[in-house]
């Protein structure tokens, strides 16, 4: 129909809706672009080609029979491989849960996903169980970053990101327990939203951590993150932590920017270890936004730790009989925390988890001064492929257990997180964390939204002006 | 905690739990140990643990 297919979800369905083109369309041009590229990116684990091939038709027909298309008509997506596709063994990244049988049904908002008109291109590479920040995974192959493949995506939502920054599906969605959708965004240079915890209900999710997971999506610009989420939203009691509370859209609030909102700049542990780039990334979204607050959050080290035991102590026990019976079978960058956090005392874990409700205590104190707190998302650019450690303050640290150190405060008390791409004069992007108070969603991608305008994201931009 | 005490803990812990742990895994695992052990030190430092409400808040639902 068109020579020029839109690729971005919301030119997408609004060509769609239009009659500019046809879904089918749209979803065999994303193949197409699968086929010729996924051996080299690693993204996708499982194509779901004929089920999208139909669920394009069935948008096609309902246009063609003059029926209301919702909001994604014809917007081609994939998940994150813990999220249960009907007829589709839920791998989560593992060798062990591969061998399982299919899946009998769609998880919640995959089902949300179609009802919206969006088209399942299939699942995602990630790391094991998503207890990683790499995207590397001893049994699939790594996700590799299409900006640079001989880098990380980051992860665990590796093959998320590395789908969405590879022009294979314009939105994906994955998950977040310690930084899961806000690391792999940063090293990609994407937009990802991780939303309140208990916001999007996790229904038919391979859990992590229960304490800590959430769900959401990954795009490339703040629009399109806005419409995927505005599909995903709503109370479902099928998760028990999904909040019974309005879900207000996010689409109508982004073109409101950031005027009007006190807007501080994290110090102190959040700068302590960034290198030069993640800094220069930093100052530069504040620069923009014209924010002159810095705020030092007391005992985010701490949160960190309290995150790191929650972490390590419920997802060994989730994996217990799996650790015990098939060790053997777990990549060996899993395993042995796996195995670790399965003997830790109690008595951590609970306190853990009492410093949770401290904590939340000192961010509510910073939110009477502050709107939004802008962070690095990690504390450099993506690593190469293999690398083990990394250099920050001077000191030599192990890679997997450090690129964390900045999201995982943040997650640790379900805060509303967007994450925003930067650059800042180097060859890898950086991403900043757009931080709000609970439920404040709509804050966050305000921010990101006017960091877009701004042209922060673009090869050697310069802000001119505050927007 | 010395090193002979972290493997001692390992072995009597993992042997209390059925998880048989390769030799060759051991000095990994022992280092994740103390990883874990650092952090707890951090979080026992806060006092928490007898100042604070646990966060997880179980609310029982309506019987159907």
């Amino acid at each position: 129909m068109s020579a020029v297919l839109p690729t971005g979800a919301t030119a997408i369905s609004r060509a769609v809706a239009e009659g500019e083109a046809s879904a089918e369309e749209i979803a065999r041009a994303a193949l197409a672009r699968i086929d010729a590229r996924n051996a080299e990116i690693g993204a996708f684990t499982d194509l779901t080609r004929e089920r999208a091939l139909a669920e394009a038709r069935a948008v096609d027909r309902a246009r063609a029979g003059g029926n209301a298309l919702g909001p994604l008509a014809g917007v081609p997506y994939a998940v994150k491989n813990l999220y249960a596709i009907a007829g589709i063994s839920t791998r989560a990244g593992s060798k062990i849960s591969a061998a399982d049988p299919p899946a009998a049904g769609d998880a919640l908002l995959v089902s949300r996903m179609k009802a919206a008109g969006a088209v399942l291109l299939g699942a995602l590479n990630m790391g094991e169980y998503a207890y990683d920040f790499t995207g590397e995974n001893a049994h699939y192959g790594p996700s590799r970053n299409p900006l640079d493949t001989t880098r990380m995506t980051g992860g665990s939502s590796g093959g998320s990101a590395a789908a969405v920054a590879a022009g294979f599906v314009p939105v994906s969605l994955g998950s977040d327990t310690n930084g899961s959708i806000r690391v792999p965004a940063a090293f990609c240079g994407l937009y990802g939203l991780k939303p309140t915890y208990g916001r999007l209900p996790r229904t038919g999710t391979f859990p992590f951590c229960d304490s800590l997971d959430h769900v959401g999506p990954f795009a490339r610009s703040v629009a399109d993150l806005a419409l995927v989420y505005d599909a995903l939203r709503g109370h479902d009691p099928s998760d028990p932590v999904c909040a019974d509370r309005p879900a207000e859209v996010l689409t109508p609030a982004i073109v409101m920017g950031h005027a009007g909102l006190r807007i501080a700049v994290a110090t102190g542990y959040f700068r302590a270890d960034a290198d030069p780039g993640a800094l220069a990334a930093l100052d530069r979204a504040a620069k923009a936004l014209g924010a002159t607050g810095e705020i030092d959050i007391p005992q985010a080290a701490e949160a960190r730790a309290a995150a790191f035991l929650i972490t390590n102590a419920e997802g060994s026990a989730l994996h217990l009989e799996r650790i015990r019976h098939r060790p053997a079978d777990f990549d060996p960058d899993t395993r042995d925390r796996f195995i670790a956090g399965a003997l830790l005392p109690a008595s951590w874990y609970v306190a853990a988890q009492r410093f949770r409700r401290m904590f939340e205590n000192i961010l509510a104190d910073i939110f009477r001064r502050y709107d939004v707190i802008l962070a690095p998302a990690t504390p450099t650019s993506a690593p190469r492929l293999g690398q083990k450690t990394l250099t920050i303050g001077g000191k030599e640290v192990p890679l997997r257990a450090h690129m964390g150190i900045y999201t995982q405060p943040i997650s640790f008390i379900g805060l509303p997180v967007a994450a925003v791409p930067i650059r800042s004069g180097a060859a890898m992007p950086y991403g900043i964390q757009v931080i709000a108070p609970p439920w404040r969603e709509d804050l966050c991608l305000r921010v990101a939204a006017s960091l877009e305008a701004a042209g922060l994201y673009l090869p050697d931009a310069t802000p001119t002006t505050h927007i | 905690m010395t090193t002979d005490q972290t493997s001692c803990w390992i072995d009597a812990a993992a042997a209390n739990l059925g998880i048989a742990i390769d030799p060759e895994w051991k000095p990994n695992v022992a280092m994740f140990v103390e990883v874990a052990r650092s952090m707890a030190r951090l979080v026992e430092a806060t006092g928490a643990a007898s100042t604070s409400e646990a966060a997880p808040v179980f609310t029982p639902r309506d019987a159907e």
